[in-house]
């Protein structure tokens, strides 16, 4: 084959690998972006609203008063860092950029700006348990 | 003047490059090493298991975590030594090299955040968050990436073991090549690194509760800081990325070489009072 007809051919297969490549793009786009929902998890604790105030778990933090328990996700609305609880000045901080959140979520102080995700909480028949609600 | 003159000429001569290199075949062997004893189900108890109860395992990963420091460090010396024969690169070779350098950052970012303390963690999440604030493509790039909310570490353990460093190899390969670097011929420097990883243990947080300030890897401190003020887009990924451009267009023999170099030094000075109010500005 001349030189001048193999290059050309060359090009032409370069050229159709790349208009491949750009429509593999597509689907490769699509699959990624695509989220699937998390599945809702339930977590069974031993808390008494009647004799504690708050409980701290990993990814969340349960409060209670004489009237409801509910529990909080413990993950900022700025960057998604892990709460503190600050029983002593009764608020939740960010240890990244000290976002503060008030324990029935709102934004007390930024840069976060949207208030924390409240999760369902279920008083269980033993009254010394509830079930948390992870969505 | 003339001792600066001397400590440039001598800076520029050293082989920083080869010792980049060197501390590479480090960081890679013990990388091996590390990655056997790793849990990837259990990210944080191996790594603290490692330090506490694997023998020689505090050793191992302080060699893994010192020897990447080194080549990273020792790369951005080579670079700066060797600036003024950068416009002897062809364009392509220039920007591939260029490149090895966020390349090089996300090693040693995945690796911070695989040993999965407060820091690693809290520094993954935040990267999560500034990936998923590009316009369009952000949860395509997340779940590309990081995604560790949704699929725990399993995305950056893949890209620190296999995807960064292919990437890392492609960018570098065309440089690589030319060169022969024994690592017998740097007994010296792998001692000391092996001497120096024997007595100083790799950081790990301990597993408190309520760690009230946190602060990321050295790397990642300006960028934590100038987060706090504005848009994680633009914080996390145009102003990293417009250091990357300067750099790319940065060559002695460039049209506003004067202009870039001040723009860059700019870059890096505000970076690093960002880093110093990071680190001692919140009290």
């Amino acid at each position: 084959m001349k030189p001048i007809a193999y290059k050309k051919k060359r090009s032409e297969r370069r050229s159709i690998l790349l208009i491949g490549c750009i429509l593999l793009f597509y689907p490769v786009y699509q699959f990624l972006s695509h989220r699937i929902p998390k599945k809702p998890e339930r977590i069974e604790l031993p808390f008494n609203p009647t004799s504690t105030t708050f409980l701290i778990q990993d990814r969340f933090i349960v409060f209670s008063n004489p009237t409801k328990t509910w529990a909080l996700s413990r993950k900022c609305t700025h960057l998604g860092c892990k709460l503190n609880y600050r029983e002593k000045e009764d608020y939740l901080e960010c240890p990244c950029h000290q976002s503060r959140f008030s324990t029935s979520g709102k934004v007390l102080r930024g840069p976060a700006d949207k208030q924390l995700k409240h999760y369902k909480v279920t008083r269980n028949l033993d009254k010394e348990s509830i079930t948390v609600i992870i969505t | 003047m003339t001792i600066i003159r001397t400590s440039v000429r001598t800076f520029k001569i050293l082989p920083w490059g080869s010792w980049s290199l060197v501390s590479l075949y480090l960081s890679l062997f013990s990388g091996v090493i590390v990655g056997l004893q790793y849990n990837l189900q259990a990210p944080y108890y191996s790594s603290a298991s490692l330090d506490l109860t694997v023998p020689f395992g505090m050793f191992f990963r302080s060699l893994h975590f010192y020897s990447s420091q080194l080549f990273f460090l020792f790369g951005v010396a080579h670079y700066i030594a060797i600036y003024d024969k950068v416009s002897e690169l062809s364009t392509e070779q220039r920007i591939y090299l260029v490149l090895t350098l966020p390349v090089a950052l996300l090693l040693l970012f995945t690796g911070y955040v695989l040993r999965a303390d407060t820091t690693g963690f809290s520094a993954g999440m935040i990267a999560e968050s500034i990936v998923v604030s590009v316009p369009i493509f952000g949860t395509f790039l997340n779940n590309l990436l990081f995604s560790i909310e949704a699929n725990g570490l399993q995305r950056v353990y893949l890209h620190h073991v296999i995807t960064f460093d292919i990437l890392f190899l492609i960018l570098a390969w065309q440089h690589l090549r030319k060169y022969t670097v024994p690592p017998h011929n740097h007994l010296l420097l792998l001692g000391l690194t092996v001497l120096f990883c024997s007595v100083v243990a790799a950081p790990l947080d301990p597993d408190t509760l309520g760690q009230l300030y946190i602060t990321g890897p050295w790397f990642f401190l300006g960028l934590q800081e100038l987060l706090r003020y504005i848009h994680p887009f633009i914080a996390g990924v145009i102003t990293p990325m417009a250091l990357v451009f300067m750099l790319l267009l940065l060559r002695r023999d460039a049209r506003n070489c004067k202009l870039l170099l001040n723009l860059t030094l700019i870059w890096l000075t505000s970076y690093g009072v960002l880093t110093y109010l990071a680190l001692y500005g919140h009290g």
